[in-house]
């Protein structure tokens, strides 16, 4: 009888610990989640209420913004070609190959620009913010500039966070051009569709509008790919190892966050320019 | 320091050129770009503006000129639509606008066609007065659904027509049956007319017989003269009989042939209108019924023959035809009998044209007279002149106005000086047909076979 | 004398864990005013947390810490962090930005507190990198620098706010004996010259015996003695003689 109590609690234990290891991934998440809305209000209050670091955010404009125009505008290019490669082979088979020039210019001003620069900043400024945050963290920078007054989300996040926000849309730009220049290239002078119908239907399908939502979702995207990697690094611990997995976890988060956002995004800007 | 200022600088680059690419990009594929001049603002009523969203274009002669800026539905349920239109396109205020499709995605558009030239120019805030509703596919659809429809009906009454007892073949049958029926009651009913007619022929013949009785010695002398011609030009005695017996006269002979053909070649080609008209007469309240030939060899030259019926003659005229009857030389009394045959009388004309005027002469109503006609387009004046034995002569001044080709309608003065009675006014209408019309109608008849 | 008087920070019944790791459990300490505080205690006993929780970088979770009577916790993040101007810390590793060379570390402070003009600034950070005996070290990055300079950097910069109050997290750890004494003589150097509180973490017996006013020693989340160098050096507990003599515990053997 009482074996067969104790069995039952031992049993019962047993199962508590076993739900509680199940558990815990989500229960973490959540907490991550919590979290993270704390760090993002946090680094809106102090981007109103802080101390405006201008150099810094100089500083990290180039490092996000300037110093990825090459590779941002390389992506673009084969980006456009490759797509207009794609288009033309299928558009060929009912002749309306003069719609590439349309079809690949609304892809890439609504999702393929803002989507891959997103993706392309996640893997260059994000690891490297994570990176460099969570170094900072690990190795007593961040308190060492608390311990100055100096508050790391004002001075480390804010100009971060902004640079990318601001860097974000012109980035998108900067993918849009050389991708529908690398479409123009490839259709024009490799498949040689005729350049008046290809134009002509580029302009009448194109509007400024289409842009205007990859301008959108660019600056959407560079909010939360910097708050990502942000929050990513300012939260490392376990040295050497844990920047490491912050940077990687910064990079998967980032670009997951960007793919699923991006189809709420659409929806959305669909909503409002029909 | 200079670290600080590079970094600014790759910032300042950076961002300059991004934008600049942008702008570039935008400005590129705006509808209307951006136009220096500015736009104003049109709106256009229309009862449905399928397909018309913000930003459609609108063209002027298939060029674009602008968008459409706004749509919403007024109170009375039309679709207001606001255009936008580049501030260099001028438009008149007649502009009609039209909603069109084009390609087999049926992009929409709307086309403005400017209107006259002349036009005041219409102010921005101005609306479109015209809309064509377009013929657009789905109308089309509609349209061909509800032919179909109606083509069943068609062939199904056709059915029933041909097939049943009371189809139309039948009733055409019947109604041809009612109609040989009441021909020969009205020829039943109008016998004593015709009787009437028969009696005057035969009056007429009398007359001829008993004129052909009193002058036979002169025919026989005649006949005696023909003979002797014949035996001379036999013999080929005179000009004529040297003619007809020289061997070159046969080469002339065949040149006149030759002509002769030519002759009927020309009056092949010659006019020829057959025309009908009435007269209402304002004294009498009688009418006056003309039928009439007329031939045209040549533009400028007609001959014209006509049978007038006047149903009640005045007794002065009835004097005047008497005096014609004895221009055969014969002299004849008058009878009463006589009045009755001059309700008909017959023209015989010929006339020349000198631009509009015209001047003809001959046999008019039986008397000799002549007449001056004036045309111009389609109103005419003519006055004739005629019945010169009475103590004053017949005048006539007819005015006509041509309808269509063959519809015309008359009104005038008749007899306008004769103290007999008053001022005599006459108006009616008539119909016209030349031998093209009369062709094109057989044509259709035969086609109608 | 009344403690609270003399004392510029005064904790109170501080508990803090980490997962199931209790580091602070219950703890009291008071840090004298003027005067050199050692806290010293075994490595993982939570002696770097104490400190950070005396400046605010860790939050314990109950209790107090007092800076001159005011309580830290109850500040808004504005609050503390300008509390946080009273003080200079120097950490472990020095903690100097990576991305900035010598000068700019030590100017850092002044760039975000002061509106001196680069001239200024620039002769006062050459002044205090002369107090910590460094010259023509300026254009050199942190990791150019051996770890001894690091932390003659790390304290320019840790004084250059003019701190009544200044932190050493373990200051010698890792030198040579050489260079932990100049250490130590920098320490007591600035102390004389600055004349400003200090709290010293460290496990090195003889620079605290050198230097402590005070010492602290912290024993499994509470203090377990405080008192003068000498009151330590006669003390009977033996934990406290076997830290001092280097002794390692019977169970920590066994």
């Amino acid at each position: 009888m009482i074996e067969a109590i104790q069995n039952f609690l031992f049993r019962n234990s047993r199962l508590q610990a076993t739900l509680t290891s199940v558990g815990k991934p989500f229960t973490g998440a959540i907490k991550g989640v919590g979290s993270f809305v704390f760090f993002t209000l946090e680094t809106v209050q102090w981007f109103f209420r802080g101390k405006f670091h201008v150099r810094v955010l100089f500083r990290e404009m180039v490092k996000i913004g300037v110093n990825s125009t090459f590779i941002i505008a390389l992506v673009g290019l084969f980006s456009g070609m490759v797509f207009a490669l794609q288009t033309a082979s299928g558009f060929r088979l009912i002749n309306a190959e003069s719609l590439v020039g349309s079809t690949v210019g609304v892809a890439l001003a609504r999702e393929l620009a803002p989507v891959f620069t997103a993706l392309m900043i996640v893997a260059r400024a994000g690891s490297s913010i994570a990176a460099e945050i969570g170094t900072m963290t690990v190795t007593e920078q961040v308190d060492a500039l608390k311990s100055m007054a100096v508050h790391p989300i004002n001075y480390l996040v804010v100009p971060r966070v902004l640079a990318t926000t601001l860097m974000m849309p012109l980035l998108v730009g900067i993918f849009n051009g050389l991708g529908l220049f690398g479409a123009y290239i490839v259709s024009i002078y490799l498949l040689e569709i005729p350049e008046g119908p290809y134009m002509m239907h580029y302009h009448k399908v194109m509007e400024p509008q289409d842009f205007f939502q990859g301008l959108i979702k660019g600056v959407v995207f560079g909010v939360i790919v910097s708050l990502i990697a942000c929050y990513k690094g300012y939260h490392t611990n376990n040295g050497a190892e844990g920047v490491g997995r912050s940077t990687t976890q910064a990079v998967v988060a980032g670009s997951v966050t960007v793919l699923v956002l991006n189809y709420f995004l659409t929806t959305w800007l669909l909503q409002l320019f029909p | 320091m200079r670290k600080k200022f590079s970094t600014e600088a790759k910032v300042g680059v950076f961002v300059i050129l991004a934008i600049a690419l942008l702008a570039y990009i935008t400005v590129d594929v705006s509808q209307l770009g951006w136009t220096p001049g500015g736009t104003y603002k049109i709106y256009t009523l229309m009862d449905n503006a399928e397909g018309v969203t913000v930003k459609t274009p609108v063209q002027v002669a298939g060029i674009p000129v602008g968008t459409v800026s706004g749509i919403a539905l007024t109170p009375d349920r039309k679709a207001r639509v606001e255009i936008e239109l580049r501030k260099d396109v001028k438009l008149g205020d007649d502009v009609t606008a039209e909603i069109r499709t084009r390609g087999v995605l049926g992009d929409t558009y709307i086309e403005l066609f400017p209107g006259r030239a002349d036009a005041q120019e219409i102010a921005p805030g101005g609306v479109v007065g015209r809309v064509k509703q377009p013929a657009d596919y789905q109308q089309l659809v509609r349209d061909l659904s509800v032919m179909t429809a109606d083509m069943k009906e068609v062939t199904a009454a056709l059915k029933t027509y041909t097939v049943s007892e009371h189809s139309y073949t039948a009733e055409i049958l019947k109604s041809t049956q009612v109609l040989t029926a009441n021909l020969a009651t009205f020829t039943n009913t109008n016998a004593a007319n015709m009787n009437a007619i028969v009696n005057n022929m035969r009056i007429l013949t009398d007359q001829l017989r008993g004129f052909s009785q009193n002058s036979t010695p002169e025919i026989e002398a005649s006949l005696k003269r023909i003979a002797e011609i014949t035996e001379k030009v036999n013999s080929g005695q005179g000009t004529v009989g040297k003619l007809l017996n020289d061997p070159q006269t046969a080469e002339k002979t065949n040149e006149l042939l030759d002509n002769i053909n030519g002759l009927t070649e020309g009056i092949r080609r010659i006019e020829t209108e057959v025309n009908y008209h009435m007269e209402y007469l304002g004294s009498t309240k009688d009418v006056k019924n003309y039928v009439g030939l007329r031939f045209q060899p040549r533009p400028d030259k007609f001959f014209l023959f006509e049978v007038v019926h006047d149903p009640a003659p005045s007794p002065s005229k009835s004097t005047q035809i008497t005096s014609v009857t004895t221009s055969g030389g014969a002299t004849s009394t008058i009878t009463t009998e006589t009045e009755d045959f001059h309700k008909v009388r017959f023209s015989a004309e010929l006339g020349k044209k000198f631009h509009d005027v015209t001047v003809r002469g001959g046999l008019i109503e039986s008397t000799g007279g002549f007449g001056i006609d004036y045309t111009k387009g389609p109103v005419a004046v003519q006055f004739s002149a005629f019945d010169f034995g009475a103590d004053r002569p017949h005048l006539k001044l007819l005015s006509q106005l041509n309808v269509t080709r063959s519809l015309f309608l008359v009104g005038g003065l008749d007899d306008f000086i004769n103290p007999q009675h008053g001022l005599d006014w006459f108006m009616g209408a008539g119909v016209r047909f030349t031998d093209e019309d009369i062709k094109s109608l057989l044509g259709t008849a035969s086609l109608a076979k | 004398m009344n403690p609270s008087s003399s004392a510029v920070i005064q904790m109170k019944d501080l508990r803090k864990s980490f997962g199931t790791q209790k580091v602070m459990d219950g703890l009291d300490l008071e840090i004298p005013r003027g005067k050199i505080t050692v806290i010293i205690g075994r490595s993982g006993e939570g002696k770097s947390v104490l400190l950070k929780t005396m400046i605010g970088l860790i939050f314990p979770d109950s209790g107090k810490v007092l800076i001159e009577g005011t309580d830290m916790l109850e500040l808004s993040g504005q609050g503390q962090n300008e509390m946080r101007k009273k003080f200079g810390m120097l950490f472990q590793n020095a903690a100097l930005f990576d991305s900035m060379n010598v000068f700019d570390n030590v100017a850092f402070p002044l760039r975000q507190h002061s509106h001196l003009e680069e001239d200024e600034i620039e002769v006062k950070v050459l002044d205090k990198l002369a107090k910590v005996g460094l010259k023509n070290v300026g254009h050199k990055m942190p990791s150019e620098l051996s770890g001894g300079m690091r932390k003659r950097v790390g304290l320019a910069r840790a004084l250059m706010l003019d701190p009544e109050i200044i932190l050493y997290d373990e200051p010698t750890t890792g030198l040579d004996p050489i260079l932990t004494d100049s250490i130590d003589n920098l320490i007591l150097e600035t102390q004389k010259s600055f004349g400003l509180t200090s709290v010293i973490v460290s496990h090195d017996i003889r620079s605290t015996i050198k230097m402590a006013d005070k010492i602290a020693m912290l024993y499994e989340g509470r203090i377990l003695s405080e008192g003068s160098p000498e009151s330590f050096r006669e003390s009977k507990d033996p934990r406290i003689q076997n830290f001092l003599q280097g002794k390692a515990d019977k169970d920590f053997i066994g």
